[in-house]
């Protein structure tokens, strides 16, 4: 055993954890060798001075705890302790995510059709429309007897629309006449109106025209009595 | 049977089973000996006893946690050990005013710390017991948190390596050189004067 080796000794001797062979190696080491000796001996006396420096103390207050809410592992203490609550709580996540998304679907109306040319997802409520007649007039797979061509449908169309503008022609000129009756009222009011305005100025006008004469006369009257008193007196 | 003959794992699986008063007879057990971990790793009183508390709290918080019933005191220390890094750590970023209580009692052991020719440490003797435990305060001061975790738990707490190395999460091997490290750091610290009888 050389120097480092028994070195590496110190710690299990300091530590009182040496086995019995390599005790024996590091005591011949130790009797050959006064370097090892003299450390050893140092950390020796080092260790006793550091356990015997600083004695164990009591403590300054002995602690008591108060338990208000005793833990009680019961079932779900075990629950969780097993680890389950995690995999309960995935489940659950899973589940409820699974029920919303099948409430969304439901909400959304949507119709999932697999067919030959693959999957097609369609939303909303959908309504039996009568398939168009391809095919030279097969038959498309519908409950409606009524069977049309396109130029019957064209047709049809076309005199749709032709009601539709001759109704709107009908409109126009109903609303038309209308108009001008009601215009031809309003010009026969307002013409009414005018000949009562005019033949109340004309009374106006003679009633002015007659207290004029009236203020005339009283003035005249006034004159002549204003000088008949003095004739008298002379 | 007494609560207080039955063993720590027993009294563990009481208080998992929320017997509140077998906790406190596990805290009347160890809580000199966690104060006094505590106070050896710190070096204060206060801080220690906080680290005690707090310790002995968090363990009843995640007691359904310990796994191994009879490990309880090696997790307590395990916990009071993590509460001590972190005032460490809040100690060495934020360090506290030295308060001296005795000026003369201080120049006298800064004298017999530095090392001067006419002291003998190494006897032990010529020493109060109150001096003795500065001296052997202060060269614990210097050392690492990890020196000085594995010599307290070695020396004081008379911990196996295998032990040890499950309280401050390292290899055996670790804690073999941490102390050898540690005492020959001591032994420097204490002796300076290298013709001292350490």
């Amino acid at each position: 055993m050389n120097c480092d080796e028994s070195r590496a000794l110190f710690a299990d001797l300091l530590g009182e954890e040496i086995s019995t062979s390599n005790a024996g190696g590091l005591k011949d080491h130790l009797q050959s060798c006064a370097d090892c000796r003299r450390e050893l001996a140092g950390l020796s006396r080092t260790r006793n001075l550091i356990e015997q420096g600083w004695p164990e103390e009591s403590i300054p207050q002995n602690l008591v705890f108060e338990f208000t809410q005793p833990s009680v592992p019961g079932f779900w203490g075990l629950w969780e302790r097993s680890g389950l609550a995690r995999l309960g709580l995935a489940t659950l996540t899973v589940t409820a995510g699974l029920i919303l998304c099948f409430v969304s679907l439901a909400l959304l109306q949507t119709h999932l059709t697999v067919g030959r040319n693959g999957v097609a997802v369609s939303f909303g409520r959908t309504v039996g429309l009568p398939s168009a007649q391809v095919d030279g007039g097969a038959q498309a797979p519908s409950s409606l007897p009524a069977l049309f061509t396109r130029q019957e449908i064209q047709n049809l169309i076309n005199q749709a629309v032709l009601e539709l503008e001759k109704n709107q022609e009908a409109r126009l000129e109903q609303a038309s006449v209308q108009m001008d009756a009601r215009r031809t009222a309003d010009l026969r009011r307002i013409a009414n109106e005018l000949r009562v305005l005019e033949s109340t100025q004309n009374i106006v006008y003679r009633e002015t025209l007659s207290n004029q004469s009236y203020v005339e006369t009283l003035a005249r009257d006034m004159v002549l009595k204003m000088n008949a008193p003095s004739r008298v007196s002379q | 049977m007494g609560l207080v003959r039955l063993t720590d794992k027993e009294l563990v699986e009481r208080v998992a089973r929320g017997e509140g008063e077998a906790f406190n007879l596990l805290v009347a057990r160890w809580e000199k000996k966690l104060f006094n971990y505590a106070f050896r790793l710190t070096g204060n009183r206060e801080d220690a006893l906080d680290i005690c508390q707090d310790s002995f709290t968090r363990a009843y918080e995640q007691i359904q946690q310990l796994k191994d019933a009879s490990k309880f005191s090696f997790w307590l220390f395990k916990i009071a050990r993590n509460y001590s890094v972190s005032r460490f750590r809040q100690e060495r970023n934020h360090p506290r005013p030295q308060v001296s209580g005795n000026d003369d009692e201080d120049l006298d052991l800064e004298n017999l710390l530095a090392g001067t020719p006419q002291v003998r440490i190494g006897s032990g003797q010529g020493f109060q017991q109150g001096e003795l435990r500065l001296i052997v305060e202060r060269a614990l001061d210097q050392l690492p948190f990890e020196q000085r975790e594995t010599i307290v738990l070695k020396i004081y707490e008379g911990l196996k390596f295998s032990e040890i190395a499950e309280i401050a999460d390292c290899p055996v091997s670790t804690v073999k050189s941490r102390l050898y490290v540690g005492l020959t750091q001591l032994r420097k610290i204490l002796s300076r004067d290298e013709r001292g009888s350490l």
